[in-house]
């Protein structure tokens, strides 16, 4: 049975999510990943802790740049609740502040736009690690 | 604990070169290779020196000039290998490293350093660098290292006085190779006559080099021998492979004309 992975893409963006979304697919289908995915998503961050609670949800790409809240802000205010979430930052540039404040909120990953298909892998590959790392500590 | 300053790492880097150009078979084996390399280094004649050894292979290099410009990199695109350089400005290797790590970069990223104590070196491990690539550059180890992580471009790895010939097939790059071989032709029997052994040592290198690719494996066989006797000293030898060489050389150009 093939592992079932629960998405969300937080940005504001519509095109940008579903960029995000497209890519996520063709990486994990070319590369033959056993993994179902669920996409869900957020324009704006708000109420995220009962979006990632009601939804299962398992991993999150998280743009830094949202109109009304800073993206960082709504990954300190996962980091309080959901610890150990993986939570991917993405930005439109990879601004030395930028990364090293994601760093320090706890940002496990920080992919750059526009998109490159090897870093997005990545990010699912390490996702996958986590996971199993996790199942084998427990 | 021992610290070598950029200045000294210069100085060996081109003593270490020089040996590899000149002396070392080691040096001659180079592996064919595809993928992507970062290569974080601020030290001008460092990224000239690994960028030269490294585009050998066939592999591509991006550069970046110090830890933040290489995180920032390695963050926006994809890379195979990361080289990086520990004593950087704006931020180390170390701390880059470290970063990296956070962000769940998995791809192996080596160390270059002239520290080499034991100690630096587990220090290295411990902050998450795959190995460690110590300056003097070893070119056997970077190629050690390359082979490791990078595409084989055809699955074996190729001698540089053996390689697999890429057939020329361009009519302007041949027209070129028989005009120069024309000229060669003439110089080979001026030295024969005048005992220039360093002029037919020059050609013969030149043919060695370059027949093969243009499938004259009788011109680079003979220019191998003429080189073998010549590098001997075995002059007497050396004169008659240089005169079937050039025999041969005049056969070609015949056939060329015809």
């Amino acid at each position: 049975m093939s592992l079932t992975i629960n998405i969300l893409l937080v940005d504001d963006v519509e095109y940008s999510r579903d960029l995000l979304r497209g890519s996520l697919l063709t990486c994990t289908h070319e590369h033959k990943m056993d993994i179902e995915t669920n996409f869900f998503h957020s324009s704006t961050g708000a109420d995220i802790i009962d979006v990632i609670k009601y939804n299962k949800i398992d991993l999150v790409y998280l743009d830094i740049d949202l109109p009304h809240i800073s993206g960082l802000n709504v990954l300190k205010e996962i980091r309080e609740n959901y610890p150990k979430l993986m939570v991917v930052m993405v930005s439109g540039e990879s601004s030395i502040e930028n990364v090293t404040t994601a760093i320090r909120s706890g940002a496990n990953g920080f992919i750059v736009k526009p998109f490159n298909s090897g870093r997005i892998l990545e990010t699912v590959e390490n996702y996958l690690k986590r996971l199993s790392k996790q199942k084998a500590k427990s | 604990m021992k610290r070598s300053t950029d200045n000294n790492s210069q100085t060996s880097l081109f003593k270490n070169e020089s040996n590899y150009d000149s002396v070392d078979p080691q040096a001659e084996s180079i592996p064919s290779l595809s993928g992507d390399v970062l290569l974080v280094e601020d030290n001008k004649v460092n990224q000239h020196l690994f960028t030269f050894n490294i585009e050998k292979t066939g592999a591509k290099v991006d550069l970046a000039e110090n830890g933040q410009e290489g995180l920032q990199k390695a963050l926006t695109d994809h890379y195979d290998l990361i080289l990086m350089d520990i004593e950087m400005p704006l931020m180390d290797g170390k701390e880059a490293m470290s970063s990296l790590v956070q962000l769940g970069i998995n791809i192996p990223i080596y160390a270059l350093t002239a520290n080499n104590m034991p100690s630096d070196i587990q220090e290295y491990s411990n902050l998450g660098f795959t190995g460690t690539l110590t300056k003097p550059l070893e070119l056997t180890k970077l190629y050690q290292i390359l082979n490791q992580h990078l595409t084989n471009s055809d699955d074996k790895v190729h001698n540089t006085s053996h390689a697999s010939p890429i057939l020329v097939q361009d009519p302007k790059i041949r027209a070129m190779f028989y005009t120069e071989l024309a000229k060669q032709h003439f110089e080979i029997t001026e030295y024969i006559t005048t005992l220039n052994y360093s002029g037919l040592m020059k050609i013969a290198h030149v043919i060695n080099g370059l027949a093969g690719n243009f499938g004259y494996d009788k011109l680079t066989l003979l220019a191998e021998k003429s080189l073998q006797s010549l590098k001997q000293k075995e002059y007497q030898q050396a004169i008659q492979h240089c005169s079937s060489l050039n025999q041969t050389v005049a056969e070609v150009l015949n056939e060329f004309n015809d």
